[in-house]
């Protein structure tokens, strides 16, 4: 189940929030919303909750372990073990076929490579399990006795399948002792209906806009013929509206599920700080996942020395933490590509470029050309269709600058574009927050902001259900008459 | 004036309640008409299926997933207010940009034609063009008379029954091999698109010329491949600019591949020659009846008869406001919804009685008496096309008792040879059509363990086979995979 799917909106989220408003007692509402939380990740299968309870029983076990252990010694050893076991659960279920088909093509054997399939919400279920286990050892956090309620962290509906990444030690005291307070609750269902509509209505719209460039086919190859022939601005159409859709797609699930925490006395961490505002790429990946690149920060990069070490050894962490980064996305080449490819924009900013004497506005140009490309690289996962479409970027195709298909595409969605760019920008809530200002300081303003603050989320949640309909309806339409 | 700290808590304690009442009022509301199921839609008119069915249970689906994406996709799918959203969603589209003109499903690719002639099993990909033969089935022996098997069926001459048959046959799971595809509209106006596709039409020339091969000496194959609206309507530089294939060269690659036996009628200059009379619908991919009627002509240049001129048909119907598949792909584009067509049918004079067979949902089939030009305007207005030849029944025939030479002909079509068949009616005395997109499975329920069309031919000793196809779908993998078990 998505958040943005009717069933989820009008069924699921409704029982939710109903069941967790009625049931004041803590310890049944736990029960409730882990019940919630299974129902929901089985959604996408009864198949994978038996890896997501095991992994929680490792962990929780692993935590409890070194917990009662005393010598350092034995601690640590628990603890790799944990790591050692769940990577490797990770590794198998994610990079097996990544890795045989390496090896195939490398010695020609395995001739058949088995087909894994990649449970729901792994990468970030694992992610929040490890940094729970690492926290314990590092005493930053009590082991959690009960395996339920870790299983409550780990399976939790809001973020489990979709992130963010959330530490254990800062929603343990939410899942104990929350409560809904109702400027929170106001907060939260602002926020779930802005991720909402952000979602339904601008980032699927994006996505069209991509769609309706590269057109609908289905085989690999038909589609790198297409990207190929594709014109130059038809491509850089295609890798602005990605670029937007990426954002507000994966800042709109953000915004869900914080919205969704707030409503039910969840606090979780800000994911995105308006990334497309960054003026280099050091500052974009301050903003941008916020939760991967912390976790990233604080059990890859520093443990492996950060940057208080030598040059040589500096890069080097960044090399791994990077690549790992691109791993992490995905098991392909092109992840890979992309996150060694943010290492090598990271070390030129750290050691050969000084950002700092280049014109602010160029800066921020250039850092949006970077990450724009970057998700170029990130978008296709066929090396074929990749190359075709990087080299068109530049005109090394052989195709027109311009043409009608693509030009159509831009007339007909220009003012949608340009207001998915501002939303991308802290327009909105700059606008917001000057509304609220004015409302302190007029009687009559106040009254007009409630009446806004009010119906606002009633007329997001419309346009999201316009939009999911309007989506779900199928363009492929046959004819019997 | 500046509202007192008092003034501004109880301000904004009030907002945050009415707020989350609105809110979850507004979810309750809407969750509760997700749950009538009553009022929930089964089919959509304008999309022209059966919606979304709840999933059947079973553990398999529970374990894997596909039970609750089937019953995620059923909700939404049959949301009782779906049709008011999706109509909502096109009209707020329209503010995104300055839409004049627009493509839709755009992302095929044109092949070159090549000029000369080329090695079909080449191009077409294989080395044989004889595919594997299909096992022999334990299928019971075609009854002596009449065209039914299975029990629901009447040999009765055709009367035509109105009452029970609704318009809707069980979709097919081949029906949607023939599909609007790409789509450019402008002003108002709708064109299909066409990409030729140089391995697949080398595929479609193979089986034709595989059928003429089988049907040497017992039949004469005509092939009529009906052109796209875009390669007719507009002009060389439009076609140009949207980077589609010239329909002309496209139709003269098909034909010089053909065997020199089956006779041939490229079409497109002909429409051409009358691309400003109302020949395509702007709001559907088919041509209209008078579109077709000038490749009636046409093909009865080849045929070497005389053809009837529009005076001779002494009864037309009209059917106003229709808004076709265009209309319908485009997400109900409110451009093509102010132009809608109308459709003018030619009732043959002879007769204008047929029988056709209906699918019914559990793989059954039921023969009924219908009407050749059917009066549709009770239809909904997204169905008017199906006032020709029934629709795309599976297997139809007519005895035309105004002509006694004992002339027949077959038609094997898709939808755009509905609006062609009525012109043939008076020129033969039996008159069948089948749609080839589900006439296998047919022949699987009448009991003819052999669907080929040369079979039918034998059976019922047809002496012409019109192939009335769309250029198009002549070079459809898809379609071509099904077509590969009948052109034979």
């Amino acid at each position: 189940m998505v958040f943005s799917s009717l069933i989820f909106v009008f069924l699921f989220f409704v029982a939710n929030i109903i069941t967790q408003a009625l049931v004041t007692d803590m310890r049944k509402k736990n029960i409730v919303m882990l019940a919630f939380s299974l129902v929901f990740y089985a959604w996408a299968g009864i198949r994978y909750v038996p890896l997501l309870l095991g992994m929680t029983f490792i962990c929780w076990f692993s935590a409890l372990l070194i917990q009662r252990r005393r010598s350092p010694k034995a601690k640590k050893s628990t603890l790799v073990a944990c790591l050692v076991l769940v990577l490797l659960i990770l590794g198998v279920f994610k990079y097996t076929g990544f890795f045989l088909r390496n090896v195939q093509v490398l010695l020609g054997f395995p001739k058949v490579i088995p087909e894994i399939v990649l449970p729901i919400g792994i990468s970030f279920y694992t992610f929040q399990l490890l940094s729970y286990v690492i926290d314990v050892y590092r005493g930053d956090t009590e082991a959690q006795e009960k395996y339920w309620l870790l299983l409550l962290y780990a399976s939790l509906f809001h973020q489990c399948i979709a992130g963010p990444i959330v530490r254990y030690r800062d929603v343990n005291q939410d899942i104990l002792y929350r409560r809904v307070k109702q400027t929170e609750l106001s907060r939260g269902i602002t926020r779930f209906t802005v991720g909402l509509a952000k979602k339904a209505v601008l980032a699927n719209g994006c996505a069209a806009v991509v769609r309706d460039v590269f057109g609908i086919a289905q085989d690999a190859e038909l589609t790198a013929a297409i990207v190929q022939g594709t014109s130059v601005s038809g491509m850089w159409l295609v890798m602005i509206a990605y670029t937007l859709f990426i954002y507000l797609d994966f800042s709109a699930y953000s915004d869900m599920a914080i919205g969704m925490g707030l409503m039910c006395g969840f606090h979780y961490k800000e994911n995105f700080n308006y990334p497309y505002v960054a003026d280099s790429v050091t500052d974009f990946w301050r903003r941008w996942h916020i939760s991967l690149s912390t976790f990233f920060r604080d059990y890859v990069y520093i443990p492996l020395g950060g940057n208080r070490c030598s040059k040589g050894r500096h890069i080097f962490n960044l090399f791994v933490v990077w690549g790992l980064t691109g791993m992490w996305h995905g098991a392909s080449w092109n992840y890979i590509l992309w996150g060694l490819y943010y290492f090598v924009f990271l070390v030129i900013e750290k050691y050969l470029v000084d950002t700092g004497r280049i014109p602010k506005a160029l800066r921020h140009v250039l850092a949006l050309l970077i990450v724009a490309f970057g998700w170029m690289l990130f978008r296709f996962e066929d090396s074929a269709q990749l190359g075709a479409a990087l080299k068109g970027l530049f005109g090394l195709n052989g195709n027109d600058f311009t043409a009608l298909s693509s030009r159509l595409v831009f007339r007909n969605n220009v003012l949608f574009l340009i207001f998915c760019a501002a939303a991308a920008t802290p327009l909105g809530k700059t606008l917001s927050n000057m509304l609220k200002n004015l409302s302190q300081q007029n009687s009559l303003c106040l009254r007009l902001y409630g009446i806004w603050d009010a119906v606002l989320p009633v007329l997001l949640l419309l346009l999201a259900m316009m939009s999911l309909a309007g989506n779900q309806y199928n363009p492929f339409i046959y004819f019997q008459f | 004036m500046r509202p007192t700290k008092q003034e501004f808590q109880r301000i904004r304690l009030r907002t945050i309640h009415i707020k989350t009442l609105l809110f979850l009022g507004f979810l309750v509301i809407m969750g509760f008409i997700g749950l009538l199921w009553f009022a929930r839609p089964k089919t959509s008119e304008l999309e022209k299926r059966d919606l979304t069915k709840f999933p059947s249970f079973s553990l398999k689906g529970v374990w894997d997933g596909s039970f609750f994406s089937g019953v995620e996709t059923w909700y939404a799918d049959t949301y009782p207010l779906r049709e008011g959203l999706i109509d909502a969603n096109t009209k707020m589209e329209q503010l995104y940009g300055f839409k004049t003109e627009q493509i839709i499903n755009n992302g095929e690719k044109a092949d070159a034609i090549p000029t000369g002639t080329v090695d079909l099993e080449a191009l077409a990909g294989r080395g044989t063009t004889e595919p594997a033969s299909e096992p022999a089935t334990d299928s019971p022996a075609p009854p002596a008379t009449g065209e039914s098997g299975g029990t629901t069926v009447s040999t009765e001459p055709a009367e035509p029954v109105t009452t029970e048959y609704n318009g809707h046959g069980a979709a097919d799971e081949n029906h949607d091999l023939e599909k609007a595809g790409s789509i450019y509209i402008a002003d108002g106006a709708g064109y299909g698109l066409y990409y030729f596709s140089e391995s697949n039409s080398a595929r479609y020339c193979l089986l034709v010329n595989k059928l003429a091969k089988n049907l040497a000496g017992k039949a004469q194959v005509y092939s009529i491949l009906c052109p796209i609206s875009a390669g007719i309507m507009l002009s060389q530089e439009d076609q140009e600019k949207i980077g589609i294939s010239d329909e002309y060269a496209a139709a003269e690659w098909f034909y010089r591949n053909m065997d020199a036996s089956v006779k041939t009628t490229n079409v497109v200059p002909t429409l051409k020659a009358h691309n400003d009379e109302y020949i395509f619908f702007r709001t559907d991919h088919h041509w209209t009846a008078l579109g077709a009627y000038y490749a009636y002509r046409e093909w009865c240049k080849v045929k070497g008869v005389t053809p009837h001129e529009l005076s001779f048909f002494e009864k037309t119907y009209e059917f106003d406001g229709f808004l076709g598949t265009f209309y319908s792909n485009s997400n109900k584009d409110p451009s093509l919804a102010a132009n809608p067509d109308t459709v003018k049918a030619y009732v043959p004079n002879g007769t204008n009685k047929m029988n056709m067979f209906v699918a019914n949902n559990d793989g059954t089939f039921t023969e009924y008496g219908w009407r050749i030009v059917n009066d549709v305007s009770n239809y909904n207005k997204t169905q008017l096309y199906a006032a020709f030849a029934g629709g795309d029944q599976a297997y139809n025939y007519v005895h035309n008792e105004a002509v006694t030479d004992g002339s027949s002909v077959l038609i094997v079509k898709d939808s755009y040879g509905n609006a062609f068949i009525p012109y043939l009616i008076d020129h033969y005395e039996y008159i069948y059509w089948i749609d080839f997109r589900n006439y296998k499975k047919w022949c699987g329920w009448a009991g003819y363990p052999d669907p080929s069309i040369s079979n039918l031919v034998e059976r019922k000793n047809i002496q012409d086979v019109i192939l009335c196809q769309n250029i198009s779908i002549a070079g459809s993998s898809s379609a071509l995979d099904v077509m590969e078990s009948i052109y034979k």
